[in-house]
């Protein structure tokens, strides 16, 4: 097991870990303000109090939570959508097969955050929950995934075993199954954590504005909060920097950890990269 | 000689036409189905802005603020005079024509400002903003990917490329948030907000654009810092498989200079993927420079979106989804007419 792959998963274990054990390692409740405001970190409140009153530390374990399940769920969808859309683009010759070609290569151009912003924005407040966030990000999300999927199995169908599965008269789920699939395994992992990021990115950015569902407790919405009562400017860095570290260690983590797959599982790789 | 040889007129459309008639029909598709999407995802919710408005009010404010309105009549008003209550198709007409036209109808939550008013306030910050941030990001990347990639294998290649590695992942606002603390209150080299000074009024002066530029330096940084990496280690595996090719042997055989050798053969080639590059992530980079622009309440769209977004204005929201769009369509249609100049395989 190289470094790459043992850091990366270790960053991404923990905070996996500590999303998964919130209830337990959250030492406060989080849904009201209880405690004074504005304090720094002490020993009682290990990441300090926000202006609302609520302990940080309990608030961003929540938060982890929060946001890892809207990232796993938009995840999973997208990558599910993505590999059927993607084998049918690449794969099949015919009328569907190019229109979702041509649905691809739109997606892909038009900038889809503000897309999300209107579709989120003009959706009534109260309607949006964890799994209405996770679906219209893996709605603009999927793209992604199939075009990944679509490349790679352009590259696979070219290949010997195709042709004699096709000779052999194998029906098309066959081969996707049989044939392609177990050689595309390792890539639909890597895009399944890409998508995970990426979706979880989008949510963030979402909550940031404004758009997340109303009671809940993602980091992003941490992040509102810290906007909205102007946390930066009145320097209260124990509210704003722990979410925001947490993001960038979970999205390091996940990088590291692809890389590390890459060299476990494709290590032609390395020579060319010259690392 | 040769103006003697006269080359029989080919009935055939030049392949550099044909390029650019595909280039332009995908432009107007994609357009087409960005503002179809528009078009539909408010009215799959049967949204009226007037009635969101008023739930709104009443939400916040309680049963008083909306007394004595009756609302059903208000609503049927409305609908009657937004053109609601006729048939789709009527509306999608009128619609594609509107959006022909650049009017996107009156804002409701600053009435009666229309909407392209508002557009064109904001417009042209968060344009300037962006195109600065991305020429200098990618002729950076560009350049880095080039030096770095002549210095493979060695301890700064591998230092600069997992710093850049990492710094890529980063969210555009995230690093705006911690550029914000560091640079703006630990350090307060940079204001943490704004897109000018208090008093400076918007003109050709001096005095406007350093105050333009001293509050965008912390935007742009966040933007810069993380695309920059992205860029550099596309040119640098670019670079690296040019330098094994054949043709870059005989060329240090036949004693060439480097400096031409980087001219001739290795921008020539390595540049072209590189533009597709840009061309494929301007959508990425917009919608995050969106939210930078938030961050900093910057004058740019990003602020415009945010405020739609908290007065529940659908109207704008919708605009500068379809302003965003077609600056990045558009953005993509230089790119590819560029591509026709400089690659010569596309002209046959």
């Amino acid at each position: 097991m190289n470094l790459r792959l043992a850091v990366g998963f270790l960053l991404v274990i923990s905070i996996v870990f500590l999303g998964v054990f919130a209830p337990w390692i959250a030492l406060y409740p989080t849904d009201m303000g209880l405690f004074p405001r504005d304090q720094k970190p002490s020993l009682s409140h290990l990441l300090g109090t926000d202006s609302i009153g609520r302990d940080i530390f309990s608030m961003l374990v929540h938060g982890i939570t929060a946001t890892l399940m809207v990232g796993a769920m938009a995840g999973s969808l997208s990558t599910m959508v993505g590999v059927v859309t993607g084998f049918v683009a690449a794969y099949k010759g015919g009328l569907v097969a190019e229109l979702l070609r041509r649905l691809i290569d739109i997606f892909l151009v038009i900038p889809v955050l503000p897309l999300l912003i209107v579709l989120s924005g003009t959706l009534a407040r109260q309607n949006v929950t964890y799994f209405t966030l996770a679906l219209i990000i893996a709605i603009f999300g999927w793209p992604g995934a199939a075009r990944n999927i679509q490349s790679l199995v352009l590259s696979l169908k070219k290949r010997e075993f195709v042709d004699l599965a096709k000779l052999s008269n194998e029906r098309d789920p066959e081969i996707l199954f049989k044939e392609i699939m177990p050689n595309m395994l390792s890539y639909i992992g890597a895009t399944f954590g890409m998508q995970v990021g990426a979706a979880m990115v989008t949510e963030t950015a979402l909550s940031l504005m404004g758009l997340g569902p109303s009671n809940a407790n993602t980091m992003g919405i941490m992040l509102y909060w810290t906007r909205q009562f102007a946390a930066i400017t009145r320097g209260m860095w124990w509210w704003f920097l722990p979410p925001a570290l947490v993001l960038i260690i979970f999205f390091i983590g996940l990088q590291l950890l692809n890389m590390g797959l890459d060299e476990v599982f494709n290590p032609r790789l390395k020579r060319v990269t010259g690392e | 000689m040769l103006f003697l040889i006269r080359k029989k007129i080919d009935v055939n459309i030049s392949p550099i036409c044909q390029y650019l008639v595909k280039k332009l029909v995908v432009f107007c598709v994609t357009l087409w189905f960005a503002v179809t999407i528009n078009f539909v995802i408010p009215r799959l919710y049967r949204v009226n802005p007037i009635e969101q408005q008023l739930r709104a009010l009443e939400m916040t404010y309680g049963y008083q603020a909306i007394e004595g309105i009756d609302i059903k009549k208000v609503v049927a008003e409305t609908r009657a005079r937004l053109g609601l209550d006729q048939d789709m198709f009527t509306q999608y007409v009128s619609y594609l024509i509107q959006m022909f036209k650049f009017d996107f109808g009156i804002s409701y939550g600053a009435f009666p400002t229309p909407v392209v008013e508002l557009i064109s306030y904001y417009l042209p910050y968060s344009l300037g903003l962006l195109f600065t941030t991305l020429i200098i990001s990618w002729s950076l990347g560009v350049l880095l990917g080039v030096f770095i990639a002549f210095k493979r294998g060695s301890k700064i290649d591998s230092t600069l490329t997992s710093a850049m590695l990492f710094l890529n992942r980063i969210p555009f606002y995230i690093l705006a948030l911690i550029l914000i603390y560091l640079l703006g209150y630990v350090f307060s080299i940079f204001p943490m907000s704004g897109t000018y000074g208090y008093h400076v009024v918007p003109g050709f002066n001096l005095t406007f654009i350093s105050s333009l530029i001293y509050h965008s330096t912390l935007p742009a940084l966040s933007i810069l810092l993380v695309s920059l990496g992205g860029w550099m280690i596309m040119m640098r595996s670019t670079v690296v498989n040019i330098l094994e090719e054949d043709y870059l042997t005989m060329a240090k055989a036949k004693g060439l200079r480097k400096t031409t050798i980087i001219k001739r053969y290795i921008f020539r080639n390595a540049l072209l993927p590189q533009v597709t590059g840009l061309a494929m992530s301007l959508g990425h980079i917009l919608g995050g420079s969106l939210i930078v622009e938030t961050v900093f309440a910057y004058r740019g769209l990003g602020t415009l979106l945010a405020w739609a977004v908290g007065s529940g204005d659908t109207f704008v929201m919708q605009a500068t989804f379809f302003m965003s769009t077609f600056a990045v369509l558009t953005a993509n249609l230089i790119v590819d007419l560029t591509y026709a100049l400089i690659d010569p395989r596309i002209r046959g």
